[in-house]
């Protein structure tokens, strides 16, 4: 049985009149790599600072029952954001004095060979990036937010940094979030796969699962109506089903080949849905 | 934390001192500026930019962090939000409160001669400043736009504050005539009413410091709106329950301003205002005047006078009148254009008012009669009397020869050893009748002068004056206490005057020697030393007042009634505390302690107690 981690309850969040986030619940356990998808604007990055704290619900709240203080969630935000005044070597030290580490861990920005006498402000988004990741490992965190921040780095990096976040996930069992629209770079990674439309979350599921119950159908012509499917694109002359939920049943009903597809496919088909919907609702 | 917020404000007062200290070296070596000291120059420019300082102070409290790029990872550092804002409003306040420090130095080593605006006015406006910069910091993220609505909200806040004050006046009942801020700029003001003031900024000041700090309590990364809302969202009720604190505990305060009363002879209390109106107490009633009259309000019971169920009193502009039937007012008479009314000259004599005017420069003084019946004015110019200052001259009796009224008058000049006794008639002629080495005196008909250590009793004769008795007064005492403000210049018969052992020449004495004058066998009484303020006369009989003045207040007062040289306690009030206004006020028919906002008044000769239920 997982330990829940963050016990999100009832959460809603507006933005001006608009509601970003719309009544969530969900529980997040212990050491879980959990991927959050969904279509631009669909709340996902909102969530996300809901559960770092820089964003209070209007409603709801969020809980880490295992007594999880701050000091043990660490939030890679898009926004990068640090004290721009302070050189690497004085941002660390904040750091490491606010956050009461003993050392920092240099490993991914160490590789990249930063001056660390350089001002933040004059940092390129990947040098910021990688600064970020640094603290946040450095703090060896219960919880990881990491929001849409990977692809900025340089494939060699980004591979070393995701072999970090899988160490520290082994080492200390941390509880990683991510918001990522490249989900190729990312895929060993979640075990979770949440997806968000209109502030709410309409898929959660265990990424084997969801392989296994998202199948593809290329056909020449319309499918049968009796096979629920989420999106279909042209494909050439075929056309692309993405089939959910399969059962296995189907392949024995249905005279179609019920293809697998990785992950990426996988969300892609979700956010493509959620597109075609809004433009027919 | 603590310290990279220290850091900062340490840079920021670093920027504004150098700031400060190098604009004057500029302008001056630049001869933009010339004939001044450095000190001249830098001091009032410094005292200007603090007032920035106390807007930097306040705003830079999030909003650098969010021009940063840094409001996020502020809100990922393990402090709960409360924590997060005392770490950064300490320091800011510490920055506020040094530099303050530093310009209260300055301003004690000679600085207060160079100020912009007074040292009490500005301690007021830095530190609303301050508080409300800092309460508005999180509405805005750019500098120039908070700047803008600080400055703004400042203003707005002043004026509600001044607005209020008036408010709180015409609450209390009374008729305010304006709310002048001048005198608070330029520290005229009274320290009751910049308390007062000060009272009230704070009441509406704390509504937006709680707003803040309970809408920063959820402070997040939202756009500002959504923080703002949430301020005035709070702000709304607090401000309303600071302006209901302000109707409780200011309000009830704005009696304490400077009041002056008076005591009719028919025990009515008149009560004016220093910036409000007159109400005149009748047992439970009350009767609102509505007047612009102001001036007078000092020391009522010094300059009006109570004449055929009316009174008159000075007004800024010439007299006023009260009718004590009708409560109306009027003026009756008015300064002709560069010309004044001389303060507390305001005296009577059969049926007309007599006061002295003079031009705006001291010049061309003039002796006035103005008949209260039929409302004519006689003037009587005084300007061959040589009249070296307007300051040393007092009318001290009145009579009537041959149909006609004359007035007396002490005129003495600076150096001069003598004071001239003149006599001045209605019909315009004035007569120098004598020289007295002192305060010359005059009761029942009879004029005492001094000379050579002997009093000479004088009595009109033939057109003239004549010695009808001498008397040895080798002490020099000089008699007549209790005269000297009296409005009522024909003096009523008395059989005593009472009198201080003087020192040659004209400077007052302080003299605790006393006697009694026997006006009917004429000998001189020497008197226990104790009679210390021994100067109200009230009919026929003295009152003597006794106790330690401190600061204005009196200590230990005993109020005791003096008759044939022997005094005889009527009262004794204890521990009187310092009120806004005199402690003490004695009129003709009682006198009125003021302790605290505790008022009694007691009525002569039985020292009666009088009540007045809306008299608070």
């Amino acid at each position: 049985m997982i330990k829940t981690i963050v016990d999100v309850q009832g959460v809603r969040v507006k933005i001006g009149k608009k509601t970003i986030v719309d009544d969530v619940s969900l529980r997040l356990g212990r050491g879980e790599a959990i991927l959050i998808a969904g279509p631009n604007g669909s709340g996902k990055s909102t969530f996300l600072k809901c559960l770092a704290g820089v964003i209070l619900p209007d409603r709801g709240k969020v809980i880490y029952p295992n007594g999880t203080t701050a000091k043990k969630i660490r939030f890679i935000s898009d926004q990068l954001s640090l004290f721009e005044n302070f050189s690497v070597r004085q941002a660390m030290n904040f750091h490491k004095r606010i956050f009461g580490l003993k050392q920092m861990e240099y490993g991914v920005f160490a590789e990249a060979g930063m001056d660390e006498s350089r001002k933040i402000r004059h940092l390129s988004t990947g040098e910021r990036t990688l600064l970020n990741l640094s603290l946040a490992l450095s703090q060896q965190p219960d919880v990881l937010l990491i929001d849409e921040v990977i692809h900025v780095i340089d494939p060699y990096l980004r591979e070393k940094f995701l072999e970090a976040v899988i160490d520290l996930m082994d080492r200390c069992l941390t509880t990683v979030i991510l918001v990522n629209h490249t989900f190729s770079e990312v895929e060993k990674i979640p075990e979770r796969v949440l997806v968000m439309a209109d502030g709410r979350f309409i898929v959660d599921e265990q990424a084997e699962e969801l392989g296994m119950r998202l199948k593809k159908v290329v056909s020449e012509s319309e499918i049968s109506p009796e096979i629920p499917f989420i999106f279909s694109q042209p494909a050439g002359p075929f056309i692309e089903y993405f089939v959910y939920p399969f059962g296995p049943e189907m392949s024995d009903r249905f005279p179609y080949e019920f293809q697998a597809v990785d992950l990426n496919q996988i969300i892609k088909a979700f956010i493509g849905g959620q597109y075609v919907q809004k433009r027919n609702p | 934390m603590f310290k990279k917020e220290i850091r900062e404000v340490f840079w920021q007062g670093l920027f504004l001192l150098s700031a400060a200290c190098a604009v004057p070296a500029i302008l001056m070596l630049t001869r933009i500026v010339s004939g001044f000291s450095y000190f001249q120059v830098f001091f009032p420019m410094f005292q200007f930019g603090l007032f920035f300082w106390a807007f930097l102070m306040g705003a830079s409290l999030v909003l650098p962090d969010r021009s940063q790029n840094a409001l996020l990872y502020l809100l990922t550092l393990p402090y709960s939000r409360l924590k997060l804002l005392w770490l950064k409003t300490l320091p800011r306040f510490s920055g506020a409160l040094v530099f303050f420090a530093g310009f209260a130095a300055l301003y004690a080593l000679g600085g207060g001669d160079l100020e912009v605006i007074s040292f009490s006015a500005f301690t007021l406006i830095y530190w609303v400043m301050f508080f409300i910069s800092l309460s508005l910091s999180a509405c805005s993220d750019n500098f120039l736009v908070l700047f803008i609505v600080c400055l703004f909200s400042l203003v707005l806040f002043w004026i509600l504050v001044f607005w209020l004050v008036r408010t709180a006046h015409q609450i209390q009942g009374y008729i305010l005539y304006e709310v002048d801020i001048r005198p608070f700029f330029t520290g005229e003001s009274d320290t009751a009413w910049v308390y007062f003031i000060g009272v009230t900024a704070a009441l509406l000041v704390l509504p937006l410091v709680i707003s803040f700090v309970l809408s920063f309590r959820k402070l997040d990364i939202r756009p500002v709106a959504a923080f703002n809302r949430r301020f005035f969202t709070l702000l709304g009720p607090l401000f309303l329950v600071g302006i209901l604190a302000f109707m409780l505990i200011t309000v009830p305060a704005a009696k304490t301003g400077y009041r002056s009363f008076y005591l009719t002879q028919d025990l009515r209390l008149i009560e004016a205002h220093e910036y409000a109106g007159i109400k005149v107490h009748e047992g439970n009633r009350v009767h609102k005047i509505s007047t612009y009259d102001y001036y007078f309000s000092r020391a009522f019971e010094l300059s009006a006078v109570e004449l055929q169920k009316a009174l008159y009193y000075e007004t800024n502009r010439g007299i006023a009148r009260i009718g004590l039937d009708d409560y109306e007012r009027e003026v009756v008479y008015t300064s002709p254009p560069g010309r004044d009314v001389f303060s507390w000259t305001l005296c009577h004599y059969a049926g007309a008012l007599v006061f002295v005017t003079r031009k705006s420069d001291y010049t061309a003084p003039r002796l006035e009669l103005l008949e209260t019946e039929s409302g004519e004015v006689r003037v009587i110019p005084l300007d061959d009397v040589k009249l070296f200052n307007l300051n040393n001259q007092r009318l001290f009796g009145a009579g009537n020869s041959d149909g006609q009224r004359f007035f007396l008058m002490a005129h003495w000049a600076p150096r001069r050893t003598r004071i001239r006794v003149l006599r001045v008639w209605e019909d315009g002629r004035i007569e120098s009748i004598a020289e007295s080495e002192k305060m010359p005196c005059y009761a029942d008909h009879r004029l005492l002068i001094y000379s050579d250590g002997q009093i000479l009793v004088q009595q009109e004769k033939d057109g003239g004056y004549e010695t009808v008795r001498t008397i040895p007064n080798p002490k020099r005492y000089a008699f007549g206490l209790g005269y000297y403000y009296a409005s009522d210049l024909s003096h009523p018969p008395s059989r005593e005057l009472y009198g201080r052992r003087t020192t040659p020449g004209l400077e007052p004495s302080k003299s605790q020697e006393f006697a009694r004058l026997d006006l009917q066998s004429y000998t001189i009484e020497e008197l226990e030393p104790d009679l210390d303020r021994l100067q109200y006369v009230s009919g026929d009989g003295y009152y003597c007042v006794q106790g330690e003045i401190a600061e204005g207040s009196f200590n230990d007062l005993e109020v005791y009634r003096l008759e044939g040289g022997k005094l005889t306690l009527l009262k004794a009030f204890s521990q009187l505390r310092p009120s806004p206004g005199r402690t003490l006020q004695i009129f003709p028919a009682g006198f009125l302690i003021q302790s605290g906002n505790k008022i009694e008044i007691y009525a002569f000769p039985d020292l009666r107690r009088l009540e007045f239920k809306k008299l608070r």
